[in-house]
């Protein structure tokens, strides 16, 4: 059992790199000093916001591959619940993000489930993902160190980058960039190999309802 | 002194330089790195299997027992954080514990890193159905998916180099069930009531069950608590499992007992000694032979078992019964004639009694020693030892140092001596008496009838409450306990050993489906045998890396060049070796998984499957082939016990028939029934008794029975040999009793099972066996009776 338990503890996320060297051009800013400055706004946004939904497109951007793949296809964020990413071009997928995992559908079918007690990774992206979109600052300084690039106080767009400090989220990416300006705009990630992932984020509406029972029902299969 | 003849002189001087040889063996060699065993199954035979391969289950056995696990609970996440943090770092800083994990390690890219370089010959299981079925699709599907969703994500491996994720799928195949806990920034979490628990899984340097190990690794147990406390600034929980703890309480209580029981013996053999000698001579005489006995069995034992077990020491003590029996018979003889004693008179009077009862009672431990069994081996190499090392200590020593006081002793044993001699020639065999005696027996059948045998092993091993609670709360935090069935695979060569885990395998993953297993941890999951990576390598050229395959149509699909492809094939090609199992088991890769390859052992080659949460045990028999079996040490320790004491009820039978015949020869056969037939009455009564109070017949018990049979000879040839001066005879006999009594009486009030299990046994048939013995010996038959009347 032990023994059992320790190959686990080893195996938990292969990830392809540990942390490439970090080289930051600004002096990091506490995620509290982030909140009151360049992103008071829209956290103050967010935190009233009990459903949030838009469009997103997502770019990746892969070594070897001369153009990059572009999906798009529209979200869907209600608090307590998690993230509901509908994939429309080039084909149709859903895919559901609670903390207990994640959850593929294609064509009605589900074809995927990872739980998040089997496979650690999926808990820490589930996380992460949730608390991009909230800016919840304390969630995001466990995972990662929080670094101000931009936000001079003049212009009210801000940018932060973020560097995972674990392993487990290092094997999904070194590191992410995140801007906006009223709203999250774009969410970049970056692995190792300097393959990209560029999503954006528009039209997107808050709602300070909570969730409706439709709405709800969204995630009903992702739950346990 | 001087009036001393020669021999005896000269024989003193011999056994006392042979004494001081023997104890300074003691002191120089064996207390210096002294080990005390106290896990009962380590007195167990081998199971019967070859050797070395039994050599290396037992090294696997030992390496579990090393393994401690701790769950480190607080009401807040960052409080157990703190605390476990704390408590791993104490017990680090130690120097204990051979390896302390509370964090994974860091450094993934190189567990992953010889299974990248031998990718082109590994498949997950689910891929490799897939591929095999012809599902080529589902393949495509997921690997576009995982191009264009999120769930491209969570891939380990890039995209532009498993393209179809089949690498990615083998890797994460690599994470294992494991129960309740899951992993949460980094550490192995369980969340239970409110609290969360960390993980910290320990393995202490040398045996847990080694006395001076437990020594050093407790006082470090309590440290690490306090500073876990301190660390968490709030209630800290924490729950442990592992053999060391277990083995510590036991090692603990006995030395507690011994210690206990051993004062108030002691006080009570001053007492009754000084009680009847009125000096303390004959009492420093008795501490000194036993002095002598215990120090030469124990370091005899030691050198040539290499430790001594608790239970060997518990039969150790039985030797204060026999061996101041002989010096009780030696010294009580001055009782025959107080005024003009001398210790010669008494060598010549009952040193032939005692060497007889010697022999006798050396013949029960002889075939004792020859039955192959190390618990046994070891204690009748200690009895032996130290009932030679007493006598010889008795018949050698004594006539120089037992020198009579000029004092008259007291009158008390005189007295007892006399008053139990007038009442046994007061008895006659009436109708009554007769009667009573027959319903006795008949009583005693029935009782026998009755008696439960015991045999399971668990109910001889007794652990304080505390530590089963825990271990109970353990096991409901992980939702699994230590499971102590496992399989053993052999074959003939390591590719062999390897084919009939995957078939053991498969069969343990129909199981898993069925819910007769919960999981089962394998090497074979992360190092195929060569033939199924070579089946994975062709099915992986046939189905994805052909000209026109399911690579090309994916990777085309996505828009990458034919270069790209080209390197893909490139790459697979380059690949020509598959993974071999010293690579493998050299690789950061398999730590963790590593011991349960066992390599060569003997001329074959083993590996181990080990389970958890096992719900259907008969399920996983039937999963049993040539190659695998199922190993169930718990289940083989008490068929053994079984076993045992099957052979050794009929060995004391035997030997009650072999001492028959060597008193037969000596006394005649008309004496020989007399000597013999009370121990065999009180061993009978005994079990009749325990038969109605439904106490249970087990191996220790059988061993107390043969402590009795060397006893009761004793009292048998002692009482034929002091007919002439009968008082004395019986004041002797009453005497080593008393001591007897006093010694094992204790040990009935023992809280190891095993140990209380001979303690009642011997309080109950020695009391029988005294009372039997001075009836048979001393009292004439019915007819008899008549006759005595008519003469006197």
């Amino acid at each position: 059992m032990t023994r059992v338990l320790f190959v686990v503890v080893g195996l938990v996320v292969l990830s392809w790199t540990p942390l490439a060297g970090a080289q930051t051009a600004t002096e990091p800013m506490s995620g509290e000093a982030l909140l009151r400055g360049p992103l008071a706004r829209p956290a103050a946004r967010l935190a009233g916001a009990q459903v949030l939904r838009g469009q997103f497109t997502q770019q990746r951007h892969l070594s070897e591959l001369p153009r990059p793949l572009i999906a798009s296809g529209e979200f869907l964020f209600a608090k307590e619940l998690g993230v509901y990413w509908h994939t429309r071009k080039p084909f149709d997928s859903v895919v559901t993000l609670t903390p207990s995992g994640i959850v593929e559908r294609a064509e009605g079918k589900e074809t995927m489930r990872l739980s998040a007690d089997d496979q650690p990774g999926v808990r820490m992206v589930a996380r992460v993902f949730l608390a991009l979109f909230t800016l919840d600052m304390a969630s995001l300084e466990r995972h990662f160190r929080v670094i101000a690039e931009s936000g001079d106080g003049k212009s009210s767009r801000w940018s932060i980058r973020l560097e995972p400090r674990g392993d487990a989220l290092a094997s999904v990416f070194v590191h992410a960039n995140v801007s906006g300006d009223e709203d999250v705009e774009q969410v970049v990630l970056t692995d190792a190999r300097g393959d990209r992932t560029v999503i954006d984020l528009t039209a997107v509406q808050y709602s300070s309802t909570p969730p409706s029972a439709t709405t709800r029902a969204l995630f009903e299969p992702a739950s346990p | 002194m001087n009036r001393l003849p020669a021999p005896l002189r000269r024989r003193f001087i011999a056994w006392s330089a042979l004494m001081l040889g023997v104890l300074g063996l003691g002191a120089f060699q064996v207390l210096p790195d002294l080990a005390l065993e106290t896990d009962v199954l380590a007195l167990l035979p081998r199971t019967q299997q070859d050797r070395d391969l039994d050599a290396a289950l037992q090294s696997f056995s030992a390496g579990l027992a090393r393994q401690q696990i701790f769950l480190v609970g607080a009401a807040n996440p960052d409080g157990a954080r703190r605390a476990a943090e704390a408590f791993a770092r104490e017990l680090r800083r130690s120097g204990q514990f051979a390896t302390v994990r509370l964090e994974l390690d860091g450094d993934l890219r190189r567990r992953a890193d010889v299974y990248l370089r031998h990718r082109a010959w590994l498949l997950a299981p689910e891929d490799r159905n897939l591929l095999a079925a012809g599902e080529l699709d589902r393949i495509r599907n997921r690997a576009l998916r995982a191009a264009y969703t999120p769930m491209g994500l969570m891939q380990p491996v890039s995209l532009t180099e498993d393209p179809l994720g089949l690498t990615g799928r083998f890797l994460s195949s690599q994470v294992p069930a494991l129960g309740r806990a899951r992993i949460e920034d980094s550490m192995l979490t369980v969340d239970h009531g409110g609290h969360r628990y960390l993980l910290v899984v320990a393995e202490v340097q040398g045996s847990a069950f080694a006395t001076e190990v437990q020594d050093r690794v407790l006082p470090v147990l309590e440290a690490a608590r306090d500073a876990a406390r301190a660390a968490a600034a709030s209630a800290v929980d924490i729950v442990s499992s592992g053999a060391l703890r277990h083995a510590a309480a036991a090692a603990d209580r006995a030395r507690r007992e011994i210690s206990t029981f051993g004062t108030l013996e002691t006080l009570a053999v001053v007492l009754l000694m000084v009680a009847v000698f009125g000096a303390l001579r004959p009492l420093l005489l008795g501490a000194l032979t036993l002095a002598l006995a215990v120090g030469s069995a124990f370091t005899i034992v030691h050198l040539v078992f290499g430790q001594v077990h608790l239970l060997t020491l518990v039969f150790g003590s039985s030797l204060i019964g026999s061996v101041i029996d002989y010096s009780i018979h030696f010294l009580a003889d001055r009782f025959r004639d107080p005024d003009r004693w001398t210790p010669a008179d008494a060598l010549s009077h009952v040193g032939p009694a005692i060497l007889l009862g010697l022999v006798a009672t050396l013949i029960g431990y002889v075939v004792l020693a020859l039955v192959p069994f190390p618990g046994l081996e070891q204690i009748a190499v200690f009895c032996m030892t130290g009932l030679v090392v007493g006598c010889g200590s008795v018949l050698c020593l004594y006539p120089v140092l037992a020198r009579a006081s000029g004092r008259q002793p007291p009158g008390l044993g005189p007295r007892v001596g006399r008053a139990i001699d007038e009442y046994l020639r007061r008895w006659r065999w009436d109708a009554m008496k007769i009667g009573v005696t027959a319903a006795l027996a008949v009583a005693v059948a029935f009782g026998l009838a009755r008696l439960r045998v015991e045999d399971d092993v668990r109910s001889l091993q007794h652990s304080p409450p505390q530590l089963v609670t825990e271990e109970q709360r353990v096991r409901e935090l992980l939702g699994s306990g230590l499971e102590t069935r496992f399989f053993l695979v052999t074959g003939d060569t390591a590719q062999a050993a390897l084919e009939s885990t995957e078939e053991l395998s498969r069969t343990l993953d129909d199981l898993v489906r069925s819910g007769a297993l919960a999981y089962y941890q394998s090497v074979t999951r992360s190092l195929p045998s060569l033939a199924q990576q070579r089946r994975d390598h062709d099915l992986l050229s046939r189905t994805v890396y052909a000209p026109g395959a399911l690579l090309e149509q994916v990777m085309a699909d996505l828009g990458f060049e034919p270069a790209a492809i080209e390197n893909r094939r490139r790459e697979f090609a380059g690949q020509t070796e598959p993974m071999g199992i010293d690579e493998w088991l050299a690789a950061p890769a398999s730590e963790g998984l590593r011991h349960l390859w066992m390599g060569r052992a003997g001329d074959r080659y083993a590996s181990i499957v080990t389970l958890g949460g096992i719900r259907d045990v008969a399920a996983l028999e039937g999963a049993q082939s040539g190659s695998a079996r199922l190993i169930d040490r718990v289940a083989e320790t008490s068929g053994i016990l079984g076993r045992y004491r099957h052979i050794m009820s009929w060995l004391l039978a035997a030997i009650y028939c072999v001492a028959g015949l060597v008193l037969l020869a000596r006394f005649g056969w008309r004496a020989v029934p007399r000597m013999l037939l009370p121990s065999i009455a009180a061993t009978l009564t005994t079990l009749g008794l325990f038969g109605w109070l439904g106490v249970p017949f087990n191996l220790f018990t059988l061993l107390a029975l043969w402590l009795v049979l060397g006893l009761g000879i004793d009292y048998g040839i002692f009482l034929h040999h002091g007919r002439a001066s009968r008082p004395t005879a019986i004041l002797s006999v009453t005497l080593s009793a008393c001591t007897t009594l006093i010694a094992f009486g204790l040990l009935a009030f023992s809280a190891t099972p095993f140990i209380r299990s001979i303690g009642t046994t011997l309080l109950v048939t020695i009391t029988l066996s005294w009372s039997f013995v001075l009836i048979s010996s001393l009292t004439g038959l019915p007819r008899d009776s008549k006759r005595e009347e008519k003469i006197s």
